[in-house]
């Protein structure tokens, strides 16, 4: 397998573009890595986009959008996994490069998630679960972030309050990220006055709708010799999937998440603590279940460290800066790597040599985990 | 021309249930929301009545009142021969409620189904149809199941009363049935008492002329036919159970009829729950048979606009205790209740106009 | 049309019973008429019908609005311990807010989904409401 690396990235804010197109977006976010003139050298862009299918009315956006940006012949892929999309299309990206079959590939994350009202957006959404047995039959995600909250208060004997301690901290991070959808403070109040999403999950728990698109362009070593810009190594990208909720013998185990950082901790021995971290906090429940499964916390004590984590979503997380869902892969690791580079991304730099990016999708139906490393 | 059956021993009800929905709106509501004045729902004897919920219809009610009355029969449900829907609130106008249910409690697919229309009393038309079938052996066994979610212009006083309900009889031999038929008799006419014009989502009404014209001639009529049949009279029967539209009406007519109103009460039930349109005179029956003793001798006349009424003779026999005790009884479902506002009632019976 | 045909008519047994997937290999019982084991992939599976009895595992009242049945929200989203020893997800009814308990018993019906209003389909399915008292 050869060597994969990061050559460039870039991201839109997140927000609602009413007067723009996927396109649009799209090219918006491509303006950075078109000016640096690294383009000339794609040779295949993967797409990751989720209700593209249903609410943009686009089958093949990947060949449409390759179209519309002038850049056939190159070949296209789109991709999708749920939530977790933007990291399948950086695995796919990261194959045809380490396999030999491609020097440079553009993975492109886009959502659009204002083109039509919000329950028609969630009606959309409830179908990355099981269409027949639980969509048809009235389940929807957020209750079973509701159902594992609630299991997780009782087994742990935690206060409702206590945790309210993850949004706080996400929106805090926010305030220095200058592509984050939500930049306000909130608190515990703010926090359980906000409107009931699936009692006990309140809005201010969950990821804010908004529309988005962030670029990675991946490169081979030779591509890497070439740039001018800072690079850096995609040294593990792994996936797994797991059982629907009622089939788990233990709702609060995440065995996609444990099974894909299992083998990459095997491979790369990571001391998490001097990793940057950014994690798939759809609903601030799975926050805290991610940390307790990576062991950054003890069962049951995620809520008690949250608050000194400097190291975990400082892009504030799906929480603050958003989740354009099919998107969202794409930035997390867009600013792992800015906010490692030596550039930093605004206020935000961390010292530190790796970065660990997790998505997933519904409550661990499939995890993905990628690990980015400073070239030194 | 004889128009009773002559069925002697031959057939009768081997398995019954009811269900009723556990909401209920009070009739003082009804009548304040639209200017009644209250003595109104004391002179109609009506207190309150059951309300669908909002995922509920006359195929989820008749489901249910169907799987009680096969469990309390004991028989295995492929070899019911006939499902039979009598309803005036079909969820589909095209597209029997019958197969649905019968979809849902049985495998075999050789079996008439159909839906019955002829408003409250297309219950009753299901059982006279099931008793020939049965008799002519046609069918081992026959499901009969009168549903509805009752409907009424709102604000009209129809609307105090009008709510939803189901019953479901299991019609077989006699030998394994716990009360046989001893008689039945009919009487139709073309009376246009109530109706509703189709694509109309409430019916239309002749107030006092659903009275005399309609639901007493029938019911009497009817009933002197029966009477004149089998050779009975009043005092031979332990119970007269009728078509109850309100509280008041079947103690009306019992009593022009001669039966006092001791042998009546006991089916009355429509106070408390409302007139479930095919479920009312049905569900009435229920409620005696589960307290009626053997050799106790039924009277149950149906009634329905349009106009119609069925009267059975219906002879209790040993054994109903042990089959009473399978499942839940009609005073089980009056005593499990909910009360809704009115709001909540109008909400989920979709009587508030919505676009989609 | 809105709502298909085929998707549900082919599962109507699944959703009008509350079938269960029994593996002769495994031994594990899964929810939902199914065709392979989910945990061991063995194809010889049988389709059993549950009674219908159980009680709530875990339940929460859902706000999140995603159909055009408005008359449903909110909705309960209860995780339902078996009497068979199966875990299923599904909605209860006939419950007020206040009165739903961790632990409680309750029953399978036979219950709406939802409907494509005004002219498509009527989906039913199987609902869970609090045990009917005999």
């Amino acid at each position: 397998m050869r060597n994969v690396y990061i050559v460039s990235a870039s991201m839109i804010k997140v927000d609602r573009y009413f007067n723009k197109s996927y396109k649009e977006l799209v090219l918006d976010a491509l303006t950075k890595i078109l000016d640096e003139g690294s383009v000339e050298h794609i040779d295949y862009t993967v797409v990751s986009t989720l209700l593209s299918d249903s609410i943009l009315h686009q089958l093949d956006l990947s060949t449409v959008l390759t179209q519309y940006l002038g850049l056939n012949p190159i070949p296209s892929f789109r991709v999708e996994t749920g939530e977790s999309s933007g990291l399948a299309a950086i695995e796919l990206g990261f194959s045809l490069i380490a396999s030999g079959k491609a020097d440079s590939v553009l993975v492109v994350g886009v959502e659009k998630l204002t083109e039509y009202p919000t329950n028609i957006i969630n009606e959309n959404y409830s179908r990355i679960l099981d269409y027949e047995i639980e969509t048809i039959r009235n389940i929807s995600p957020p209750d079973y972030a509701a159902l594992i909250m609630k299991e997780y208060m009782k087994r742990y004997k935690i206060k409702r309050e206590e945790l309210t301690i993850w949004p706080i901290k996400m929106h805090d991070n926010a305030l220095r990220n200058p592509h984050a959808q939500l930049r306000f403070r909130v608190d515990v109040d703010k926090v359980l006055n906000s409107i009931t999403i699936a009692e006990p999950i309140k809005l201010l728990d969950t990821f804010p709708i908004g529309d988005g698109s962030a670029i990675i362009l991946l490169g081979s070593e030779r591509v890497l010799r070439r740039s001018n810009s800072e690079c850096m190594k995609v040294t593990y990208i792994t996936s797994s999937t797991s059982q629907p909720i009622y089939l788990r013998d233990d709702i609060l185990e995440f065995t996609a998440l444990r099974k894909a950082f299992k083998t990459l901790y095997e491979g790369s021995r990571l001391d998490l603590e001097e990793t940057l971290l950014e994690i798939h906090d759809s609903y601030s429940i799975y926050a805290y279940l991610i940390l307790e499964e990576l062991g950054i916390a003890p069962r049951g004590k995620a809520p008690n460290i949250v608050d000194e984590l400097g190291n975990v979503n400082l892009s504030g997380g799906l929480k603050a800066r958003g989740h354009p869902f099919g998107a969202t892969g794409i930035y997390q690791v867009a600013e792992a790597y800015s906010i490692l580079s030596d550039k930093g991304l605004g206020e935000l730099k961390y010292n530190g040599r790796y970065g660990l990016i997790h998505s997933m999708s519904g409550p661990d139906y499939n995890s993905r985990l990628c690990l980015i490393e400073k070239v030194m | 021309m004889n128009t009773s059956f002559e069925l002697g021993k031959g057939v009768g009800i081997v398995g019954w249930g009811v269900y009723i929905p556990i909401w209920r709106v009070r009739a003082v509501e009804i009548a304040r929301m639209w200017g009644f004045s209250e003595e109104l729902t004391k002179s109609l004897w009506i207190e309150e009545k059951a309300v669908a919920g909002e995922d509920e219809d006359t195929v989820t009610m008749g489901w249910y009142a169907a799987k009680i009355a096969i469990e309390r029969s004991g028989i295995d449900p492929n070899h019911i021969g006939a499902v039979f829907v009598g309803t005036e609130s079909k969820p589909y106008a095209v597209k029997p409620s019958a197969t649905i249910i019968a979809d849902a409690l049985m495998d075999s697919n050789m079996k008439s189904a159909s839906d019955i229309e002829f408003a409250c009393r297309a219950g009753g038309e299901g059982i006279r149809n099931s008793i020939a079938l049965v008799a002519s052996g046609m069918a081992k066994y026959a499901l009969v199941i009168g549903s509805d979610t009752a409907q009424a212009n709102p604000g009209d006083v129809l609307e105090l009363t009008a709510s939803s309900g189901a019953a479901a009889y299991v019609i077989g031999p006699a030998q394994e049935s716990v009360a046989v038929f001893e008689g039945s008799t009919v009487y139709v006419t073309d009376t246009p008492d109530f109706w509703r014009r189709d694509g109309s989502p409430y019916p239309q009404h002749g107030e006092i002329f659903t009275g005399e014209p309609a639901y007493f001639h029938h019911i009497v009529s009817a009933a002197k036919l029966l009477f004149k049949e089998l050779g009975l009279k009043p005092s031979d029967f332990d119970y007269a159970v009728f078509h109850q539209p309100n509280g008041k009406f079947p103690l009306q007519v019992g009593r022009m009829l001669g039966f006092p109103k001791e042998k009546i009460l006991p089916g009355i039930v429509t106070p408390w729950i409302g007139n479930t349109y095919n479920g009312s005179a049905l569900i009435g029956l229920a409620k005696v048979l589960e307290e009626a003793e053997p050799g106790s001798r039924i009277l149950v006349v149906t009634f329905g606009s349009g106009a119609g009424s069925d009267a059975f003779s219906i002879i209790v026999k040993e054994g109903i205790e042990e089959r009473v005790k399978r499942g839940p009884k009609v005073i089980d479902f009056l005593k499990r209740k909910k009360y809704v506002s009115y709001g909540e009632y109008a909400k989920n019976r979709r009587i508030i106009t919505r676009i989609e | 049309m809105r709502y298909s045909i085929p998707i549900f008519w082919r599962n109507k047994y699944s959703y009008y019973r509350l079938e269960l997937t029994k593996c002769k290999k495994c031994g594990k019982v899964s929810f939902f008429r199914r065709s392979i084991c989910p945990y061991c992939r063995s194809r010889d599976v049988e389709v059993i019908t549950s009674k219908g009895i159980g009680k709530v595992v875990t339940y929460t009242i859902s706000y999140f609005r995603g159909s055009t049945n408005l008359e449903s929200y909110p909705r309960i989203i209860a995780l339902i311990e078996l009497n068979e020893g199966v875990k299923v997800i599904g909605e209860l009814s006939d419950v007020k807010l206040e009165d739903i308990k961790e632990g409680m018993e309750v029953e399978a019906v036979l219950r709406k989904y939802s409907s494509d209003d005004p002219y498509g389909l009527i989906y039913y399915g199987i609902k869970f409401i609090p045990r009917v008292k005999k």
